[in-house]
């Protein structure tokens, strides 16, 4: 099942010069979970400006051991040196930027979950950042199975593993955590949780969080302040699709995309499932897909990481996917299940359409993140797929 | 069948005609008994066991044919008229993989209609999909108006991967005079396709057999999934519609075009379709579509219930 999943990233200046560098969490072997040799070592790349990045892992103390799942960036000690988290099959790896590019590792308890993704937010209002962590579904090499699918053999679907509560992290100050997962609300909901994106839905001003479940109702969890949470995905019409089917939602992420103030929600799925798409009302959310036009853009699509940006300059967020199926490429949909990216271009908050400018090759693309690479003040994006390197889509939007 | 007539002398002359005549008009019970008997007086005569056993196959008692034939060919190992119905009838109960070397043993009798057909079922029903598109193609070949043959073909090459070569042979199929084997043998691949999640062919397909056969709840249904997969819930819409006015009892239409509707923004009216729909207990799902219709109509209480139902 991990095989499946991996190829989480994040991107951070952690060298403060001004330039976004790189860091990929890698797999390992299976089904041991261990790193055994160079080819699954985490990587950390320096980004020298002009296009050139330089491998800059080894000495980093970010090698690391494990299958590797996300990771997230944060300054969680306020020392102005980036921080990392990387979120593992079993662990969650705290890393704290010492400057000089290396980092010291602190485990945080999981409890043997499996932690996919992460995001460092302000949740409580204190000034320093806390840990929100997405926990996946109850998995272990010992109860792995393989299904065929078309009559050949595949990854399993997540109904045949159990769910599992996300975890919330309250940072203490001086580098020290406190697990507030239970008293916190969190820790009441399981779910096989993919993907966070933080957002103030009802605008009384605290990060609220949106978390995205493989196959099983999504959580929204209201921030009632003093890191006390309330789970309203339903009444707040983003638990599941109106047809009342729960898609494999991955990916999430909030933008405003028709500009009226209120933050939107957007997440992948797989084929015939669409990226369902949510317009903020201010007191629920309302299913934009079909209005829009990216419910019959993505039907056909399986989608993983996405993330929103002008990426043309016209002052609308657009809309990028990491495309490709859950299943392998040697399984039941065979070459099928590699896609090439999905650009989605906002035309003035009302309609997306596919943007067929960007042309790239079908792979098993993951997970992706945007920022300015190559510092000329357009969003670009990195995108990670399976046993493939990661693309760097440059922006030329200038 | 290819008949193989035995000149077993003048005694037996009128009770041999008997029992040919019985199997030249169809009565094969009888046909099984007349010879059962000339056997019984010539038990040495294995010609006249393999009759026994033609008899018993032609009137579908394929496991009392098997047993008579099995003696025949222990006697006559190579006899290929007896291994080819031996073939056969193994096929008819279901033993494809078995009944392979009884059909090698026929080979000889490889240019015979009947021989290629079983031995093409066989190779299909064995998992050998080259092996039986290879077959089909011969029977196809011989007999272009074999409706069976070519639906066979089509499977053989849709198993193999060939999508462009299983197209031509339905279309084939399609393209044969209208026979009500034809009718049931297109609604057959419409199925297939449909269930095998190929909806674009699919969706040509079941359009085709509409055309033959008229209204039907369930091909509305399909036609409607067809569409939902690939087009969305707006495309679907009109075939679900039908589907329930053509049989409000069907369930999984109803639960589809409530679905739908809820989709399109309808809650209102995709109510009553998944009230009916979610408590036929199909799919737990169904009540997570009501609870959201619910909700969205301002309902809370009955969404809260519905949401309790679904969990």
């Amino acid at each position: 099942m991990p095989g499946t999943m991996g190829g989480g990233l994040a991107v951070l200046d952690f060298d403060g010069d001004g330039l976004p560098d790189l860091f990929f969490a890698n797999g390992a072997e299976l089904p041991s979970l261990v790193k055994s040799s160079a080819k699954f070592h985490n990587r950390l790349l320096r980004n020298r400006g002009g296009g050139q990045f330089e491998d800059v892992t080894e000495g980093s103390g970010l090698k690391q051991i494990g299958y590797g799942m996300g990771a997230a960036a944060g300054d969680y000690d306020g020392d102005g040196k980036v921080d990392l988290v990387v979120l593992g099959v079993g662990w969650i790896h705290l890393y704290r930027n010492l400057g000089g590019g290396k980092f010291s590792l602190v485990e945080l308890p999981n409890q043997g979950r499996w932690a996919y993704a992460a995001q460092w937010v302000d949740l409580d209002q204190d000034g320093d950042l806390d840990l929100f962590v997405v926990n996946y579904v109850k998995w272990s090499s010992a109860v792995d199975r393989q299904c065929v699918v078309e009559g050949k053999a595949d990854y399993c679907h997540p109904r045949f593993y159990g769910e599992s509560a996300n975890q919330l992290f309250e940072n203490l100050g001086g580098g020290l955590f406190r697990d507030v997962s239970v008293e916190s609300g969190i820790a009441r909901h399981a779910g096989k949780g993919m993907g966070v994106a933080v957002v103030d839905v009802d605008g009384n001003g605290l990060p609220d969080l949106f978390v995205t479940n493989d196959r099983s109702l999504n959580f929204l969890f209201l921030n009632r302040g003093k890191l006390k949470f309330e789970e309203r995905a339903f009444e707040w019409g983003v638990a599941v699709p109106a047809d009342g089917k729960s898609p494999s939602a991955m990916g999430t992420v909030a933008f405003d995309y028709d500009r009226d103030g209120k933050m939107d929600l957007v997440y992948t799925a797989l084929r015939e499932e669409t990226f369902p798409l949510y317009r903020n009302t201010g007191k629920e959310f309302v299913e934009a897909g079909i209005l829009t036009g990216l419910a019959p853009i993505t039907r056909a699509m399986a989608g993983w990481g996405i993330g929103a940006a002008d990426f043309n300059g016209d002052g609308w967020p657009d809309l990028i996917a990491a495309r490709s199926d859950a299943l392998s490429v040697s399984g039941g949909k065979g070459a099928m299940a590699r896609e090439p990216l999905g650009l989605f271009w906002n035309r003035g908050g009302k309609r997306f359409e596919l943007g067929t400018e960007l042309k790239t090759e079908a792979r098993m693309y993951r997970w992706l993140a945007v920022a300015d690479i190559n510092g000329d003040g357009c969003p670009d994006v990195i995108v990670t797929a399976l046993n493939a390197p990661a693309v760097w889509i440059e922006n030329r939007c200038k | 069948m290819q008949m193989i007539w035995l000149l077993i002398g003048t005694l037996l002359w009128a009770q041999a005609d008997a029992a040919r005549e019985a199997l030249r008009a169809g009565r094969f019970e009888e046909a099984a008994r007349l010879y059962g008997a000339l056997v019984k007086q010539y038990p040495e005569e294995t010609m006249l066991r393999y009759n026994v056993g033609l008899a018993l196959y032609s009137a579908k008692k394929y496991a009392a044919a098997l047993a008579e034939l099995k003696l025949v060919l222990k006697v006559q190992p190579n006899l290929p008229q007896a291994n080819l119905v031996a073939g056969a009838a193994m096929l008819k109960l279901k033993q494809a993989c078995p009944a392979l070397p009884y059909l090698l043993k026929a080979e000889s009798m490889r240019e015979a209609p009947e021989y290629l057909e079983q031995r093409a079922e066989a190779e299909a029903a064995c998992g050998n999909a080259a092996g039986a598109g290879e077959w089909f193609e011969k029977v196809t070949a011989k007999q272009p108006g074999n409706a069976r043959a070519w639906y066979g073909l089509g499977l053989a090459r849709v198993a193999a991967g060939n999508e462009a070569g299983a197209k031509e042979a339905f279309e084939r199929l399609s393209a044969l005079p209208a026979s009500p084997e034809l009718r049931r043998l297109e609604r057959d691949v419409a199925r297939g396709l449909w269930t095998a999640g190929r909806y674009a062919e699919a969706l040509e397909a079941l359009a085709r057999v509409k055309t033959l056969v008229g209204p039907e709840a369930a091909l509305e249904y399909e036609l409607g999934d067809c569409e939902e997969k690939l087009h969305g819930p707006e495309a679907a819409l009109p075939h679900y519609r039908e589907a329930v006015k053509l049989d409000a009892k069907l369930i999984s239409a109803r639960a589809a075009l409530g679905r739908a509707l809820a989709s399109l923004q309808q809650p209102k009216e995709a109510i009553p379709h998944l009230e009916i729909a979610a408590r036929a207990g199909i799919d737990k799902s169904l009540w997570l579509a009501l609870a959201n219709a619910y909700r969205a109509t301002g309902r809370g209480e009955d969404a809260r219930i519905a949401l309790q139902k679904a969990r």
